[in-house]
């Protein structure tokens, strides 16, 4: 097991070197700069461009002298600075991240808990009508396109009824945690809802299969209550595929739903990577890479782990 | 299913808001207007003038730095403002003429030939108890110029070549030549406090973090008491500044808040108190409230759509003006703004002394466009695209993405345009994007705006030698050339004006752009704010004699 | 069985007894005279409405569909008279009557099938042509459903535009031009023929102040958008965007990622290692990132036609599932007799692969790419949501809803709507595609 996660952490290394170079590359190789912030009268051509070599952007410096700067940085632990913001890209994240991990965290334990319960009662009420209704209404959600949830739900609890506020993590007077649960549910929801679609669609089908098999039968046949079958047998068996994806999770929820925070203006990593790849801020769009490939492979290995851990057929390679 | 339907019955249900015709109730918003500045606005007792009570302002984006000679945004440089004053301020007053100065730092100063002989005020006093002295305005102009700082505004002081001392309070600025606008230059740069900027070195000033730790040593009416990094911070006001009866809020809280329609959710529910650039779309709900004052002036800006003058098809200015004529400005200015702005037809704003207001933009009549293209050889085709030479009239008219206005703006100009056969394909770029395009020449038409300076110069926008620079649209024409040249730099007003007045109508007749409009700056203040006046300069510049009435304060 | 009982698509069925297939067939052949009475004048001048390639499109759509009818009918009626029955147990056949029988996936297809109808008749069923903004657009703009504005004319000013006019006390025409400060008051002599023409003919007129005012009324059954296209439009043309990206683009993920996988399961060692550690990379990278900067790569070069553009990209990420599928179905079938054999006969490699173990990993294969439809149609509606898929002026229905985002405070209808047309075909893609998952899953029959 050691050197299975040595040997995946030692590759993982290797991967994130890779979609660095890939991203800088990337970004450095499409027209555009990180100075169009540059709008006022009294700014001469001269002037800009002293402004932009002092950047590392001058006309004797390349993308590969840059892509050295930067990478001698990353050698320090500096994850760089933003041109378009003038600041740190460490102390964006800092902002940024415990944003975005308040969303994600909030969707995913709505996604696991609407989820499991929702495919639990699906399953053992299969054929009937309350299996017929759930699996259409969870069909309805998982063709949604996410953005026309986020904006439905805004249109209807912020815009029509007022009930909700429409945009941001807290209102400007920051009056406490009411305040910021109320700002925190439409975004929530919005992600939840429809992943919780998708998961009670996988537990359904797993906990189907797993009723099928013929220990359940046996404990059916030894006499066991129903109750007992189902909780202390099926389940346990049945949420396991769904638990070791929770690994594949982990990248979500740190590169958040881009989409859903822009329409709710909620300010976490989301919008900063949109704002970054639209400026041309190649510090900012390598580092938002970093953690998402590094979340990634951090949540695959978990989930492959995890996997192992709990089904003793598997060998991890 | 259910749910569904219930849904779309609550929201039939709930009527049209905002839609059509929506009346600005009986007591409702009142609107000051004016063109450079709003009036002024007396609705008070002087008897109620008080001191004290809190502010809330937002900023759409934190300010990127407490060194205003490392920022570069806009909205930073209006905070500066109020913590590190110019040496002197510009009114909004240049409809007759250059706008004329105040007095701030500087309280006496002398115009003699190549140099201007400055004096600090004697009661110009840092927060820190130290005087304000020449060594710091040399020290700040050192600073301005300084390769490793590489302000993007150095170019003010191109033509200073010398801050000499005089004494603690004089000093002479030498000017390598004589021009009209030496005492604009004189004063477009903040001075910093030498004996707390320099204890950085130049070279260091771009990677240091603690700017905001600086920024508590002043000169203006406010000081930082306390900054959270794009959260807010508070301002409170610096006892030692010169007036000793102003600033009058005692407390201004700048909160960030990024998004332009969250700010004006917080100011319809009381969240801030003042808000700049509100959407002319959102001024009908601004004057259904009674408690809410809108200020509005003419913004100093102009939206245009530019040609490119070395393309084969644009390169005729009878094409360029058959474009204007077929564009229907009206519609664009009626339907995106609400009456918040104006048709125009000069780059040099109605609002400035230059402008030559007999010059009416071109009417909007198709029929004369297509004749105008049908005498240049130009046929209608199979599909309706005109035709000649066996090429087609089509191109690409660029804008910067994510801009709902210009957006629309192409969606409707390309519209008219097919009218008459023309074919405008929209292209939404990055703004840095197209400002790279744009320098090099590779955009056929697009869709854009400049703010403009007070300075009346049209030397960066259609000299030939700006081509390749900020001359977008590749204008090379020789008389305008000159008449820039001359302009520029002409110090007889009248004689100036004469220049300018031809240099529109040469504009005119040649339309490289084609102008859309000027429009109105809109922002508004609740009403418990008093005394407010905002201006095309500095939209903050006299919040320090802002105050709140003792009884309404918070 | 007569000529006529198959040349008029039904008659035959009717004749012989099977009421239910004849009354689809019908069902069909009524739909097709409905759009050619109803929809006649636009027909005959379609070549004057928008673009040419949609009218060819629509004109061969409308005689080919009732040509492919006629030989189904004849085909279905030779099957159902002729004693033989086909016996065919062919994977393809079971999952097929499977799948008829399923009344969710039927739903589906037909949802489907009225969407690729709508598609491809888009020039003669929608009202308006949604490349020409009107040119009053402050009149036009975020109209509710249901709508009318009525197009004056002008014999000073040529056509004007309003959402209500009625006489005023000094006999003059008042003009509701839907914001206060845009009515206007046009004296009554003025109004009559406009000056230049009626743009397109009047449909009504009526009695004011003793004239008879001719007028145009222009109905908008979904409304309009924030520059004043109609919606119902808008959304016709819309839909030629979702339905043949999502396909297309699905395609080429399907060939890349089936090239792939199938290179990568047969060869082995290197190749399998490369391929693989590459394919590991691109999943790695966070997807919406991956299609942003791929994206903003090519927005930036100047590509003609930005529908190539999302295809390509769309196609280009989504493949790499599919060679993951791909490859363990080949690995596995590679060590299966009939692989073996082929090689002993001496078939080269490529043959191998393309020719037989391709095809047997079609099922899941196919299942998969059903299913993938609707993912794709998703993406790409969020991409022109962002603005980086198809750009306006083409309509797609994801850059409606990115219009209907500005405009959520003052027209809801322009977001909503376009929303329920994606979720109503992804809904059904998915219908079918989990019919035919559950049709080919053989622990499924019962």
């Amino acid at each position: 097991m050691f050197a299975f996660v040595v040997r995946r952490l030692a590759w993982g290394v290797f991967i994130v070197f890779g979609v660095v170079t890939l991203t800088f590359v990337a970004v450095e190789s499409v027209p555009g700069n990180p100075f169009s912030g540059l709008q006022s009268p009294k700014m001469t051509k001269e002037a800009i461009d002293r402004y932009k070599a002092s950047w590392g952007y001058g006309p004797d410096k390349t993308g590969w002298d840059r892509y050295k700067i930067y990478m001698e940085y990353l050698a320090k632990g500096d994850l760089g600075r933003s041109v378009a913001q003038n600041r740190a890209v460490s102390s964006m994240l800092r902002d940024a991240i415990p944003n975005t991990l308040k969303l994600t965290i909030a969707a995913l334990l709505l996604d696991l808990v609407l989820g499991v319960l929702l495919g639990v009662i699906s399953a053992l009420r299969q054929h009937t009508r309350t299996d017929n209704v759930l699996t259409g209404v969870s069909l309805f959600l998982y063709s949604m396109p996410g953005f026309w949830l986020s904006l439905m739900l805004a249109l209807v609890f912020a815009v029509k009824l007022g009930w909700l506020p429409r945009y941001g993590i807290h209102s400007p007077e920051e009056t406490g945690l009411l305040d910021y649960l109320q700002h925190l549910i439409l975004p929530c929801v919005a992600l939840g809802v429809a992943a919780a679609a998708s998961t009670a669609r996988f537990q359904r089908s797993a906990l189907l299969e797993v009723i099928r098999m013929d220990y359940i039968r046996t404990a059916r046949a030894k006499g066991l209550s129903e109750r007992t079958v189902v909780w202390k047998h099926a389940m346990r068996n049945a949420l396991l595929p769904t638990i070791t994806l929770l690994g594949l999770y982990l990248p979500f929820l740190f590169s958040g739903a881009i989409i859903t925070e822009s329409i709710f203006g909620w300010p976490g990593m989301g919008q900063m990577t949109i704002k970054a790849i639209t400026d041309r801020d190649v510090h900012v769009v390598t580092a938002v890479t970093i953690v998402g490939t590094t979340m990634v492979l951090i949540g695959s290995l978990v989930a492959d782990i995890l996997y192992a851990v709990v089904d003793p057929r598997v060998r991890l390679s | 299913m259910n749910k569904a339907i219930i849904l779309l019955a609550l929201l039939a249900a709930c009527g049209k808001e905002g839609q059509g015709g929506g009346a600005a109730g009986a007591g409702g918003a009142i609107e000051i207007t004016g063109e450079m500045s709003t009036a002024a606005y007396r609705d008070f007792d002087p008897a109620d003038v008080a001191r004290g009570g809190r502010a809330i302002l937002p900023l759409l984006s934190d300010v990127d730095s407490f060194n205003p000679y490392l920022s570069t945004s806009v909205d930073a440089d209006e905070v500066h403002g109020l913590l590190w004053p110019l040496p002197l301020q510009e009114r909004a007053d240049y409809h007759k003429g250059p706008p004329s100065f105040a007095p701030r730092l500087v309280d006496r100063w002398e115009v003699k030939g190549k140099t201007i002989a400055m004096h600090i005020r004697e009661d110009a006093v840092w927060s820190d108890g130290v005087p304000v002295t020449s060594k710091d305005v040399e020290f700040s102009a050192r600073a301005a110029k300084d390769p490793d700082v590489a302000w993007p505004n150095s170019s003010i002081l191109d033509q200073i070549t010398r801050v000499e001392i005089v004494d603690d309070k004089n000093y002479l600025l030498h000017y390598s030549e004589e021009y009209p606008y030496m005492l604009m230059d004189s004063k477009d740069w903040r001075i910093i406090p030498s004996h707390v900027f320099g204890k950085i070195p130049f070279n260091r000033w771009k990677g240091y973090p603690d700017w905001d730790k600086v920024a508590h040593v002043v000169s203006g009416p406010y000081k930082v008491e306390s900054y959270k990094h794009n959260e807010e911070f508070v301002l409170v006001p610096n006892d030692r500044y010169w007036d000793k009866e102003l600033p009058r809020i005692s407390r201004v809280v700048f909160r960030v808040i990024n998004s332009q329609q969250t700010q004006f959710d917080a100011l319809l529910s009381g969240g801030i108190d003042a808000m700049q650039a509100v959407k002319p779309k959102d001024v009908k709900r601004v004057k259904a409230r009674s408690d809410l004052v809108l200020y509005t002036f003419l913004s100093r800006s102009y939206g245009y759509a530019g040609w490119n003058c070395e393309h084969w098809i644009f390169r005729d200015p009878e094409v360029r003006r058959a474009m204007t004529l077929a564009i229907n400005r009206k519609n664009i200015v009626e339907a995106l703004f609400y009456g918040y702005a104006q048709e125009a037809a000069s780059p040099i704003i109605s609002s400035m002394w230059a402008c030559d207001r007999s010059i009416k933009p071109w009417p909007f009549d198709r029929a004369a466009a297509a004749k105008i293209l049908a005498e240049r050889g130009w046929t209608k085709g199979p599909d309706g695209v005109l035709v000649k030479d066996g090429k087609r009239f089509e191109f690409y008219i660029s804008y910067n993405a994510g801009n709902e206005i210009r957006e629309q703006i192409v969606q409707l100009a390309r519209s008219d345009l097919r009218e008459i056969g023309v074919l405008a394909k929209p292209r939404p770029l990055d703004s840095n994007v197209l400002s790279e395009n744009l320098q090099k020449g590779e955009e056929e038409a697009w869709v854009w705006g400049w703010y403009v300076a007070t300075k009346v110069d049209e030397k960066p926008t259609f000299h030939s030698s700006s081509i390749g620079g900020f001359n977008y649209c590749r204008w090379a024409n020789p008389r305008i050339d000159q008449l820039i040249d001359t302009g520029r730099i002409e110090p007889d007003l009248e004689k100036a004006r004469a220049i300018w007045k031809e240099f529109q109508a040469i504009f005119h007749r040649e339309q490289p752009y084609t102008i859309l409009y000027e429009p109105r700056s809109i922002n508004v203040a609740h009403s418990r704010l008093k005394n407010v006046e905002m201006n095309s300069i500095d939209i903050y510049d006299n919040l320090p004699e802002w105050f709140i009435p003792k009884g309404l304060q918070k | 069985m007569k000529a006529w009982d198959w040349l008029l698509p039904g008659l035959g069925h009717w004749r012989s007894g099977y009421r239910r297939e004849a009354r689809k067939y019908f069902v069909f052949l009524g739909m097709w005279l409905a759009i050619l009475i109803l929809r006649f004048d636009r027909i005959a001048s379609l070549y004057d409405f928008g673009g040419p390639t949609e009218s060819t499109i629509a004109l061969l759509f409308l005689a080919l569909w009732p040509l492919a009818w006629i030989l189904a009918a004849r085909r279905g009626l030779n099957n159902l008279l002729s004693a033989t029955r086909r016996e065919s147990l062919s994977q393809w056949r079971i999952a097929l009557g499977m799948m008829r029988r399923n009344a969710r996936c039927v739903l589906g297809l037909k949802l489907l099938g009225i969407a690729y109808l709508i598609a491809f008749l888009c020039p003669i069923l929608a009202p308006y042509d949604p490349s020409l903004t009107p040119p009053d657009t402050i009149v036009n703009k975020v109209a509710a459903p249901f709508t009318t504005i009525y197009v004056l004319g002008d014999t000073t000013r040529g056509e004007i535009y309003c959402r209500e006019f009625r006489l005023e006390e000094n006999g003059s025409l008042f003009l509701d031009r839907a914001e206060e400060f845009a009515h206007a008051r046009v004296p009554l002599e003025d109004l009559g023929e406009p000056l230049g023409g009626w743009k397109r003919p009047p449909t009504g007129s009526r009695d004011v102040g003793g004239r008879t005012l001719p007028y145009r009324a222009e109905f908008h059954l979904l409304g309009t958008d924030d520059v004043g296209i109609d919606l119902l439009s808008l959304l016709i043309y819309g839909s030629r965007i979702s339905l043949s990206i999502g396909f297309i683009a699905m395609f080429i993920a399907v060939v890349i990622g089936a090239l792939v996988g199938t290179a990568a399961g047969y060869a082995g060692k290197w190749t399998d290692f490369g391929l693989m550690r590459l394919t590991d990379i691109l999943m790695a990278f966070p997807r919406l990132l991956l299609l942003l900067l791929i994206y903003a790569a090519y927005a930036a070069a100047k590509m003609d036609t930005s529908i190539f553009l999302v295809v390509a990209v769309l196609g280009a990420t989504g493949w790499m599932g599919i060679a993951r599928l791909v490859r363990a179905q080949v690995l596995s079938l590679k060590e299966q007799d009939f692989t073996v054999a082929a090689r002993a006969l001496g078939f080269g490699h490529w043959r191998v692969m393309l020719r037989h173990l391709l095809p047997n990993s079609m099922a899941p294969l196919i299942v998969d790419s059903t299913l993938r439809v609707g993912d794709t149609i998703l993406t790409e509606a969020a991409l022109s949501f962002l603005g980086m898929g198809v750009r306006k002026p083409t309509p797609s229905w994801g850059n409606i809803v990115e219009g209907g985002a500005k405009v959520l405070n003052e027209a809801w209808w322009v977001a909503t709507l376009p929303g329920l047309a994606i979720v109503a075909v992804v809904v059904s893609f998915n219908l079918v595609g989990d019919a035919l998952r559950d049709a080919m899953d053989p622990k499924m029959r019962h």
